[in-house]
């Protein structure tokens, strides 16, 4: 009995040690292929275009300054009906293992609709080892170009425009959203996925505009200066900057930040808004000719006059576009469910912004002399 | 039996009390709760912990007013021959309920971590773990459990802390204004799953040591409530990250919240990785609880002659081969979570309002009969 018992315990021991270590899912990093940032376009036969981006394999810790930004990465692209399709196609032309699960960046054209944009998305999600915290972004033009461009910042393993939101505050905007945002928003009533619109200037990109997606059809991209209206009221403000010129000179609020508070109610078709952007900045570049007072006053005044300027651009563009970028719509009907009841998800996607917008800026100090 | 069970400390019962619920099917909390009563869901939790907390309650006091030392015993001073009944149907849930969280956690480590693992090794590791703690005496389970538990906590609260960061929309975990009594206990069937214990407490409750039953009652009515927290903690930090529409579309709400925590300038960047560590602990040691009760009261049944405490583990080796077998027959896990809300769930929440007060009923008639009994 005491001898079985031994023998027992010697064959569960192997089993648990042959099991536990989980050897099926191991894989040498040498034999996978780690896909980086998939770019889609709309592609031929109802089909998209998917070009996915590989760190280059041959690129190593040493030679990494002897390889040209243009060797870093290669891409395979492929026309495939749905993501799993692509990964399958992909799989077809590489020696290595396709491997999602390191993805940092999903670029999709602005001519995707969001009828496609959210199936790539729902892949995404669905599709348990890709990491659904990879940044989306939507380009003017074709996504692959964007992707391929070599630019000198991307040095291997990570992908430049991953990098671009991942630096916390680095951006004067926090433009950044995650696959899983824009899915989240997508399934919510009374909110519009957006996406940071990526255009090529260059070897890197500018990206100072939002896609704004609607419940059907293309994106509507909001301008500039609409999109930094959107920053200030979703309180995504790190360190923006703005400029007047004030008694014959250059007068500029830095390092503004911001917070707003929102009240929301349904009323009538529309839903009503109440906001306040309290900003504060420093006063940066102002002649010492100036008494100190006199210009943090009006840079006060100015930074206020400009942020409203931006903040109603924002909403307006909302309105003209019939979109709900804020979830001005989705925060009134989680507060007041009795008001929501009577409307579909489509109702509330689409309802007008009645906002009553206020904005108190505070110089918060000076830049010193030293 | 070789010698009298060891008892086990206050604490010790706390945690076994605390793991005996919950953690075995929490990963698919809040999904259903809030599909069934939307934004009402808040107090479809409230009104299930109370429940839970009155029924584990009454279950104590049961035990107390019946006596002996396991659930078995005390259905026989209560039913008599009859006792094989409430028995089997309990033990008969409890497989069934186990043996889909089995199935179901086995399934989302295929899913989410370990594609090309097949899904039968991932069961027989969970299965045979379980078993090999269930078949330890039960100070040295206790023991395992006061070990992991708390790095189970630990684990969660650091995630749940980092994900409370991420967490923006806050008006989302408040309860909906429109109140409906039928969501709300549509909502409350939903998470009878979390509270199935199969009268484990009624088997350990009468080995904690120097404690009157009273307060060992309250005891597990305290590890009921800690666990309510839990869950709402779970649930405020989904229902914020996400809102009650998008959360009710994921098979794995918080798995999905946490892996999508990005820490991109730590040295460990995807932190979301820990609860796994904290829940393969949290499920095998709630399986050995259950398997450890269900073999304790079948092997006392077949009379107290001989290595009783042999014939324990070969009844818990028994129990794991007929969770093993059962595990097996899911499929998919939307077809498992089905199983779990729409045919256990009411079964159990049927049998314990239905078993526990008719119980209560003929104890408290036999006290009033025989008094000195």
């Amino acid at each position: 009995m005491r001898r079985a018992g031994r023998l027992a315990r010697i064959v569960l021991a192997g089993l648990l040690g042959l099991s536990l270590t989980g050897c099926w899912d191991q894989a040498p990093i040498e034999n996978r292929a780690v896909v980086v940032a998939i770019a889609v376009d709309p592609g031929r036969r109802g089909n998209e275009r998917w070009t996915f981006l590989f760190p280059n394999v041959s690129a190593t810790a040493s030679s990494l300054s002897s390889t040209s930004p243009s060797e870093n990465f290669y891409a395979v692209a492929v026309d495939a009906p749905s993501l799993a399709a692509a990964f399958t196609a992909v799989q077809q032309r590489l020696a290595r293992d396709v491997y999602p699960g390191q993805l940092q960046v999903v670029l999709w054209s602005d001519r995707l609709p969001t009828r496609a944009v959210a199936s790539v998305v729902a892949a995404v999600a669905q599709n348990g080892i890709m990491p659904s915290a990879a940044w989306v972004l939507a380009t003017v033009g074709q996504a692959s170009r964007i992707l391929t461009e070599p630019s000198p910042q991307s040095v291997v393993p990570s992908y430049y425009l991953a990098k671009f939101f991942g630096c916390r505050s680095c951006q004067p905007f926090d433009l950044g959203e995650e696959s899983w945002d824009w899915w989240d928003r997508h399934l919510t009533p009374g909110i519009a996925p957006i996406a940071p619109v990526a255009q090529a200037a260059g070897q890197t990109v500018t990206i100072n505009r939002l896609a704004v997606y609607p419940p059907d059809g293309p994106p509507a991209v909001m301008p500039p200066l609409a999109t930094e209206g959107y920053g200030y009221l979703s309180g995504r403000v790190n360190k923006a900057t703005l400029s007047w010129r004030w008694r014959g000179q250059w007068l500029t609020l830095a390092d503004i930040r911001d917070t707003p508070r929102i009240r929301v109610h349904l009323e009538r078709g529309a839903v009503v808004v109440q906001e306040t952007v309290n900003a504060t900045g420093i006063l940066a570049a102002v002649s010492q000719r100036q008494p100190m007072e006199a210009a943090e006053r009006a840079a006060a005044r100015l930074a206020a006059a400009a942020i409203l300027d931006r903040c109603r651009a924002a909403v307006r563009f909302a309105n003209r576009t019939h979109t709900d970028p804020f979830g001005y719509a989705r925060l009134a009907a989680w507060t007041d469910n009795r008001a929501a009841a009577g409307m579909t998800p489509t109702t509330l996607d689409r309802l007008p912004i009645r906002a009553d917008l206020t904005v108190h800026v505070t110089v918060r100090g000076a830049g010193e002399f030293r | 039996m070789t010698g009298p069970v060891e008892p086990i400390g206050r604490g010790q019962f706390f945690l076994l009390v605390a793991i005996s619920v919950v953690a075995g099917g929490v990963y698919i909390w809040p999904q259903a709760v809030l599909a069934a009563a939307g934004q009402n869901a808040v107090w479809s939790l409230v009104g299930s912990v109370a429940l839970a907390g009155a029924t584990t309650w009454a279950h104590g006091l049961w035990g107390e007013w019946a006596g002996g030392p396991h659930y078995l015993a005390a259905a026989e001073r209560t039913w008599g021959w009859a006792r094989w009944g409430p028995f089997a149907v309990t033990v008969a849930l409890c497989l069934a309920v186990e043996s889909a969280f089995v199935a179901l956690f086995a399934q989302m480590l295929h899913v989410l971590f370990y594609v090309a693992t097949p899904l039968v090794v991932l069961r027989l590791l969970i299965i045979l773990l379980a078993g090999w703690f269930a078949s330890k005496p039960l100070n040295g389970l206790a023991r395992n459990v006061q070990f992991w538990f708390p790095l189970v906590i630990f684990s969660f609260l650091f995630l749940w802390v980092a994900g409370m960061f991420q967490a923006r929309d806050w008006p989302a975990a408040l309860p909906s204004n429109v109140v409906s009594l039928v969501d709300i206990a549509r909502g409350i069937l939903m998470t009878w799953y979390l509270w199935i214990q199969g009268a484990v407490l009624v088997t350990l409750a009468p080995h904690v040591s120097d404690t009157p039953a009273r307060r060992v009652r309250r005891i597990a009515v305290a590890a009921i409530l800690a666990q309510g927290v839990i869950l709402l903690m779970i649930y405020v930090l989904v229902t914020a990250t996400l809102g009650p529409e998008a959360a009710q579309h994921l098979e794995w709400p918080l798995i999905f919240v946490v892996s999508n925590l990005n820490f991109s300038s730590a040295f460990i960047s995807r932190p979301g990785v820990f609860i796994l560590l904290g829940w393969v602990a949290a499920l095998i040691l709630h399986v050995s609880v259950h398997l450890y009760c269900g073999a304790t009261n079948l092997a006392a049944a077949f009379g107290g002659h001989g290595d009783q405490e042999g014939r324990r583990r070969l009844l818990v080796a028994a129990f794991a081969l007929v969770l093993a077998v059962a595990s097996s027959v899911y499929t998919s896990p939307s077809e498992t979570t089905d199983w779990v809300l729409k045919v256990v769930d009411p079964w159990a929440l049927g049998w314990c309002l239905l078993i526990l007060p008719a119980s209560l009923a003929v104890m408290w008639w036999r006290r009033r009969v025989r008094p000195a009994a």
